[in-house]
């Protein structure tokens, strides 16, 4: 086995990563579409066990650069005592991260090939690989960026054997969607409550909104994009920023498939819009956009999932996943949150003592935690 | 055929606007809207460009004034008399005077609005910048306009009020707003005047210490190619709003800008940057307007996003010139001028 490293997803090629499990997370159109929208001095590596055959035995993107918002998940002191930092003294004291895993991911995981035996071996020589391009682009802290609860436990252990400090990120939300029918979502699936809400939104909606789902969403990006915009702009942790061009290229992407649902008012004005990627086995409901300017925009929000939940149960899709954010509304709509882990590890000793607090702080991301803020009416 | 009415011809960008506009042939008569002493300038802009042709009208008026200064009978008669507004004049100081700034920036956008809503099929394309991004660090699109951002002086300021107030009129859907980065001369020639970005230039090439980070980077416009964008895009019809700007990529770190300044005025070495946070004590020794200029401008602002002026633009052969390709030569004539007392 040996490692190798490419500069474009291009180079490496969508078939060669046919054997992995890639899922969406870490299908190629997706990693293209990110690839060819980065900005400011973020660049991307893709880093690759091969065997000596060339077949790529497990793979993994690493992004580096200092506009990562590395920080979203700290305490908001911390992000503003940073930002003054970086605006006093200059970009000398930003901090340079490499982020390992898909950057738009709802979960991560280090994609293998499927029924490779030395897994081990290969995450070993991966780890090897990732600190050194880390330490080629001078990055003072590595991130693996949320590890799903699903991924084997034994290789989390020797993530931190590595040398890195796992903590919780923030949790995924997954929809059982494996229904007949929409109807039967809602009959077996949700609460009595949930039920009643749900079909009140539609209710609601008559008369007032119209929804329509478009496959060629190319030419729609410029009048979609500002309300996708405004919910980044609004957004309590903005993670990647992305410019219109990632949208445009997530239209142009087959592998996975895209759609855009919006949401219209009866004169046609588009109040709401939810970008969905999807394959022959699951679904996320990538991003959403909301006109925060429409006094229903709540329900817009809403109208925009459940018409997502409809679509995957109507191509007989068993798994919707949601994303890391919302959790209120969207264990309404029947999802359930899935423990994610994030690994760091700091090259800068200034950086490294701060770790156990670092941990300390990100156990509130914990599914449970959030779950019981939840019923409690406190969601994070 | 278009009938255009524009200001600030006498300006860096509005000089090189009315070479476009004098060069096509789908222009069918410009009124240029001038001060009172407007002869000057007409003899200044002829000397600069060519003597004008019949087509090119000038009206006397003050666009700080309601209705520009022009009764009520002249002023629906304008309003009537033209398909295409281009409004390219502004008080560009970037200090801290908002109220002069206002009077400046956001009055006469009123005045257009007010055109724009006598005459239904009169089109505005508006000169604004892309530092109504004032504060924001990071990425900054052409779809943006309040990030939360704050302002580093009354320009910005002034400018983000006027693109609000022609996003929130009746008229918004008639209008087209064009945010150019720093603007320099024309790419391989001259320019009309050392406003834009030259008074900054000027502060890099005197100094030998300045307020700011040489990490962070410059983006950097010929006037020339903000320009032919502007008057192709607007006889084109588009609508919305457009980043004039060379991009992260092709944009420079302050550090090469500085020597580049440096080397045009004779000098080996570029101004070296001190951090905002310890740089403080030079604002004694210094001009402020100048230690401010540079404290803001400077350090790492926003990153303009190009997406929607790239897709409307190449279809009509513009494409932005990578500084490396004509900056230096732009400082180098800019700071010849500078030394023969400048225009």
């Amino acid at each position: 086995m040996r490692t190798k490293a490419y500069e474009s997803i291009d180079d490496l090629g969508r078939e060669r990563l046919e054997g992995l499990d890639i899922g969406l997370d870490f299908s190629f159109g997706a990693l293209r579409a990110m690839e060819r929208s980065l900005w400011g001095e973020l660049l991307v590596r893709y880093l690759t066990v091969e065997s000596d055959d060339g077949t790529v035995l497990a793979f993994t993107p690493v992004y580096a650069g200092s506009n990562l918002n590395f920080n979203a998940l700290l305490p908001r002191a911390i992000q503003t005592g940073y930002d003054a930092l970086v605006a006093s003294l200059g970009m000398a004291m930003a901090t340079r991260v490499a982020v390992v895993g898909s950057l738009i991911s709802d979960r991560g995981w280090i994609p293998m090939l499927r029924g490779f035996a030395d897994r081990a071996g290969a995450l070993r020589l991966l780890l090897r690989e990732i600190e050194r391009v880390a330490k080629q682009h001078k990055a003072q802290l590595t991130m693996l960026k949320d590890i799903h609860r699903d991924f084997p436990a034994e290789e989390r252990a020797l993530m931190r054997a590595a040398g890195f400090t796992e903590g919780f990120s923030l949790p995924t939300v997954r929809v059982n969607t494996a229904y007949a029918s929409f109807d039967e979502y809602l009959t077996r699936h949700m609460s009595k409550n949930g039920r009643k809400h749900a079909r009140k939104q539609f209710v609601k909606a008559e008369g007032t909104f119209t929804l329509r789902v478009i496959d060629d969403f190319e030419e729609m990006i410029a009048r979609v994009f500002p309300l996708h915009r405004a919910v980044f702009l609004k957004a309590k942790y903005q993670f990647e920023e992305l410019p219109p061009r990632f949208f445009v290229e997530c239209a142009r992407s087959t592998s996975p498939k895209s759609e855009l649902v919006i949401c219209e008012t009866m004169d046609g004005r588009i109040v709401g819009s939810l970008m969905i990627f999807y394959d022959d086995r699951e679904q996320q409901n990538k991003r959403i956009g909301i006109d925060y300017s429409h006094a229903e925009s709540g329900l817009i929000y809403n109208l925009l999932n459940y018409t997502g939940i409809q679509r995957a149960i109507t191509r007989g899709l068993g798994t919707l996943w949601l994303g890391q954010s919302s959790y209120l509304p969207k264990t309404r709509f029947g999802g359930e949150l899935e423990d994610q882990y994030l690994l760091i590890k700091a090259h800068d000793p200034v950086l490294k003592p701060t770790l156990p607090l670092q941990r300390w702080w990100m156990s509130r991301y914990s599914a449970a935690n959030i779950q019981a803020g939840i019923e409690k009416g406190m969601p994070l | 055929m278009n009938r255009i009415l524009l200001t600030g011809a006498a300006s860096l960008t509005g000089a090189e606007v009315l070479r476009e506009l004098l060069h096509r042939r789908d222009v069918e008569s410009i009124c240029l809207l001038l001060p009172s002493d407007g002869a000057k300038t007409m003899a200044a802009l002829e000397t600069y460009l060519e003597p004008m042709p019949e087509l090119v009208t000038t009206l006397s008026c003050d666009l700080r004034l309601e209705r520009f200064g022009l009764s009520s009978r002249s002023w629906d008669e304008l309003a009537s008399s033209f398909d295409l507004g281009i409004h390219c004049a502004q008080r560009e100081i970037a200090d801290q005077d908002v109220e002069l700034a206002r009077k400046a920036n956001l009055l006469p956008v009123a005045n257009w609005i007010d055109l724009l809503n006598r005459n239904a099929k009169l089109r505005l394309h508006h000169l604004s910048t892309a530092f109504i991004g004032g504060t924001r660090r990071g990425l900054l699109t052409e779809f943006d306009l309040d990030c939360g951002q704050r302002f580093h002086n009354a320009w910005e300021r002034s400018k983000f009020e006027a693109e609000a107030a022609l996003r929130a009129s009746a008229v918004a859907d008639r209008v087209t707003v064009y945010r150019p980065s720093h603007t320099l001369g024309r790419s391989f020639g001259g320019s009309f005047n050392l406003g834009g970005a030259f008074p900054l230039l000027a502060t890099l090439s005197a100094a030998s210490f300045l307020p700011g980070d040489a990490r962070a980077r410059i983006d950097f416009v010929p006037a020339d190619y903000v320009a032919s964008a502007i008057v192709s895009l607007a006889c084109s019809g588009a609508t919305g709003t457009f980043h004039l700007a060379c991009g992260w990529e092709d944009s420079l770190p302050v550090r090469t800008v500085a020597a580049l300044a440096a080397r045009a005025r004779g000098r080996s070495r570029g101004a070296r940057m001190l951090p905002r946070a310890l740089a403080w004590p030079l604002r004694l020794a210094s001009n402020s307007l100048a230690f401010a200029n540079a404290r803001d401008l400077l350090n790492q602002g926003p990153v303009f996003d190009t997406f929607r002026s790239d897709r409307a633009l190449a279809p009509l052969g513009i494409y932005r010139p990578s500084p490396e390709s004509w900056l230096a030569s732009s400082v180098r004539r800019a700071s010849q001028e500078l030394r023969s007392g400048g225009r």
